[in-house]
């Protein structure tokens, strides 16, 4: 068996956007030596919904999708993380099961940390109580937002107010416009906005139509980023 | 080809491990590690099966008393396996704090058990 080494904490590409981030060289040395650093290929899951926790996993690169089966066995997705984010943060304050599955939506690195031994590095380093309780507010704010839009706005608004935070989280600019560098499917996209597949082809069509998307592929431009804040109806 | 290191446990030891760590029954069958990845903790098996698979094929089926990761978690490697555990199984869990607690304070049989398969 091959003994594997870890990555650093302190050359971690998402250290800047992670949790860690405040803590001296020693104590990151500390979780280095004592995480658990894998990758999970494209389509393997990190957890699935109603299994236990054992801690929480930092996403050193790559994008999660964390989706919910409902009754009817249909998949939604709630929220899709990438590389500085964290998951399962909120078992180590409950001691409720996952209420979510987690896959990995390409090569994705990730390392895990074990509950007992985050409460005691948080117990040493108030930072990193504070990074969690940041990530917990704004994932409360984003689930807040999602609900609202799910019952004040329009098919068109939610897919232009989806477009828009996509190019908040993967945005990247190229020749004068936004590339969202994220591969979604059309399918993914409808349950990310509550409607039927046939809805968001038609309207990102009607997008399309009207000069604000464009399409190479299954990668998504924005090309007039104004009307589409025009036609998410929010003030971005 | 070696398989990942399992160890058929004595049921003192099941017991000592029982009461230090949490039982859950799995409702669904799911992954509990993928091949070439390190298991996150260990796991003994307490009810039902676990499955080890070798590029998606099935090569050992664990029974009750088995305690698998243990190795690869401890010393960092990679499993050459896939372990796949059935619905309706009862596992115990053991991270790698509680493995180095029991390593480091404890004076039992399961101490020296730890110490000896964890090297």
């Amino acid at each position: 068996m091959k003994k594997t080494t870890n990555v650093s904490c302190e050359n971690c590409v998402s250290k800047s956007e992670g949790i860690f981030c405040d803590l001296g060289i020693p104590e990151m040395d500390q979780i280095s030596h004592h995480k658990i650093n894998n990758t999970y290929k494209k389509g393997q899951t990190l957890f699935i919904q109603g299994n236990h926790p054992f801690g929480i996993y930092c996403i050193s690169n790559g994008n999660i999708k964390l989706t919910k089966t409902g009754l009817d066995g249909k998949e939604t997705i709630v929220r899709i993380a990438h590389g500085g984010d964290i998951l399962g943060h909120r078992s180590l304050f409950t001691d409720d099961n996952y209420s979510a599955t987690a896959t990995a939506m390409e090569d994705t690195e990730v390392c895990f940390i074990d509950k007992k031994f985050i409460l005691k590095i948080i117990e040493n380093n108030p930072s990193v109580a504070l990074s969690i309780i940041n990530k917990l507010s704004r994932d409360m704010g984003a689930a807040e937002s999602k609900l609202s839009s799910l019952h004040q706005k329009n098919v068109r608004e939610r897919l232009a107010e989806l477009i828009l935070s996509l190019k908040a989280s993967h945005g990247v600019k190229e020749n004068g416009r936004w590339k969202i560098d994220l591969k979604l499917t059309r399918e993914e996209m409808a349950t990310m906005i509550g409607t039927a597949n046939e809805t968001l082809i038609r309207f990102m069509t009607e997008f399309k139509d009207a000069g604000i998307l464009e399409q190479e592929g299954k990668t998504i431009f924005i090309k007039d980023e104004e009307e589409l804040l025009n036609w998410a109806n929010i003030n971005y | 080809m070696s398989i990942l290191t399992s160890i058929k446990l004595e049921t003192a030891s099941i017991c000592e491990i029982t009461k230090l760590s949490t039982q859950k029954r799995f409702s669904t069958s799911s992954p509990l590690f993928y091949e070439g990845q390190i298991p996150i903790v260990a796991y003994l098996l307490l009810e039902g099966c676990i499955q080890l698979l070798k590029n998606k094929k099935i090569k050992h089926i664990l029974r009750p008393g088995s305690l698998i990761g243990l190795d690869e978690l401890m010393s960092n490697s990679p499993s050459k396996h896939e372990a796949f555990v059935h619905a309706e199984s009862t596992l115990c869990f053991l991270d790698k704090s509680t493995i180095l607690e029991i390593i480091h304070e404890e004076n039992s049989s399961l101490a020296f058990l730890l110490r000896d398969k964890a090297k």
